[in-house]
């Protein structure tokens, strides 16, 4: 397949991936308990539908086990003011916040509370409660969670920038191992250099993008403690090494050689410094240091019906990329043999 | 989004607007430096195969027009 078929078959799948990003709604959730000047408590939803059905919603707190019924007046879709009353003696201090809701199922909030007026007993028990069935009535939606919000569609986005540069990688580590067997200046060499360039773009549109989400999420453009971060910076300053190398050297045997070698020792720091250094350590990112990855929230699997997709459309993409370049060389070279 | 607005009061504007309607406005940055990116790669390397395509055709048409406008000699009987 040449370039225009992979970049076709890309931007078709990526097509679905933005209609996917910005239509499908991102589900309700509970974002904090907050008082007001006047000392009233409001819960602060995102994505809830709490006029819908204001008669049918409860409100609790406490722990799973052990819940206290709230009194609460719906303000909006996603607000309710809260009158807590809370009895003499509780189980613990710091309580959950639960929610629910026909519509949106059961909603909760962990350590909504703290409640300090109350005498302490762990092995105190209340009232029995009666809960509703927790399942929403809502449709396709992606998981709602604390602090990321709607930017949980920025998966689509910035997450298959690195696989897409993990792929590109792949294959200039394969194309320099072939060179190195391989006996003068093949072709390999030069795929080789084209695939690191390509993987080199989606490496710093990732170090952009991230940045960015990182900005309002986590509340700084660089978290200078997070070996992720700090490993996919190495990363593309690595292959920006290896092109460097490539031009300081005039002789091409000679260059390609070196820069093939070069080349082994940037994928293994790759594999390293993305992909086995950041699980023994800790790190903000999803599924790295004991920090769960999104697999354990996706109940539902509505991420991953657009995540492989997206992950698929952008290695199709950057193969495109890719053949695009390699056919510039090509022509190049036919240029420079027909041209004195 | 009250509690978010409160968060932005003393932000920059522009990152308030991040911040607004969940941080939509972050999916929309991260979308545009993306394709502000693809589009600059591609108009780059579209023009630059364009050329080079240009150079090649010309490159190859020219033996053709030199064997072309060689003069034919006759043949001495």
């Amino acid at each position: 397949m040449n370039h225009r078929g992979f970049t076709a078959f890309g931007v078709a799948l990526l097509l679905y991936v933005f209609a996917m990003v910005a239509w499908v709604p991102l589900g309700p959730g509970l974002v904090e308990v907050m008082n007001d000047e006047a000392g009233q408590t409001h819960a602060i939803a995102h994505g809830t539908h709490f006029t819908q059905s204001p008669d049918q919603l409860r409100a609790f707190a406490g722990t799973q086990d052990r819940l206290i019924p709230l009194d609460f007046e719906v303000v909006s879709d996603h607000r309710l003011l809260l009158r807590p009353t809370w009895p003499d003696t509780l189980h613990k201090r710091s309580l959950d916040l639960f929610v629910q809701s026909p519509v949106d199922g059961t909603l909760s909030l962990g350590n909504a509370f703290y409640v300090e007026s109350a005498s302490l007993d762990p092995d105190h028990r209340y009232a029995p409660v009666e809960v509703l069935d927790g399942s929403s009535q809502l449709g396709f939606h992606f998981p709602f969670q604390p602090q990321i919000f709607e930017t949980i569609r920025n998966l689509m986005l910035h997450v298959p920038m690195w696989f897409t540069m993990f792929f590109l990688m792949g294959i200039s580590f394969v194309q320099s191992i072939k060179h190195l067997g391989a006996k003068g200046l093949g072709p390999a060499d030069e795929r080789a250099v084209t695939s690191a360039q390509t993987g080199l773009f989606f490496g710093v549109i990732g170090l952009v993008t991230g940045s960015l989400w990182a900005r309002f999420t986590w509340g700084d453009w660089w978290v200078a403690s997070d070996p992720q971060l700090n490993g996919a910076l190495v990363t593309v300053l690595v292959y920006a090494g290896y092109l460097v190398l490539r031009a300081a050297v005039d002789d091409p045997v000679l260059r390609a050689r070196i820069s093939a070698v070069f080349n082994l020792f940037a994928f293994v720091l790759l594999i390293i410094l993305l992909m086995i250094f950041p699980r023994f350590n800790e790190s903000l990112h999803p599924g790295k240091g004991g920090n769960p990855g999104f697999n354990t929230y996706d109940l539902d699997s509505s991420l991953r019906a657009v995540f492989y997709p997206a992950v698929i459309g952008w290695i199709l993409l950057g193969m495109g990329m890719y053949r695009m370049r390699l056919r510039m060389e090509s022509l190049s070279r036919r240029i420079n043999r027909l041209e004195p | 989004m009250m509690h978010l607005e409160l968060l932005s009061a003393d932000l920059h504007p522009i990152e308030g607007l991040f911040l607004g309607a969940g941080k939509a406005g972050v999916v929309v940055g991260v979308a545009a430096l993306i394709l502000i990116g693809l589009l600059l790669w591609m108009a780059q390397a579209g023009r630059r195969l364009n050329a080079l395509e240009t150079r090649l055709e010309a490159a190859e048409q020219r033996p053709a027009r030199a064997n072309a406008s060689t003069p034919i000699t006759p043949k001495r009987s």
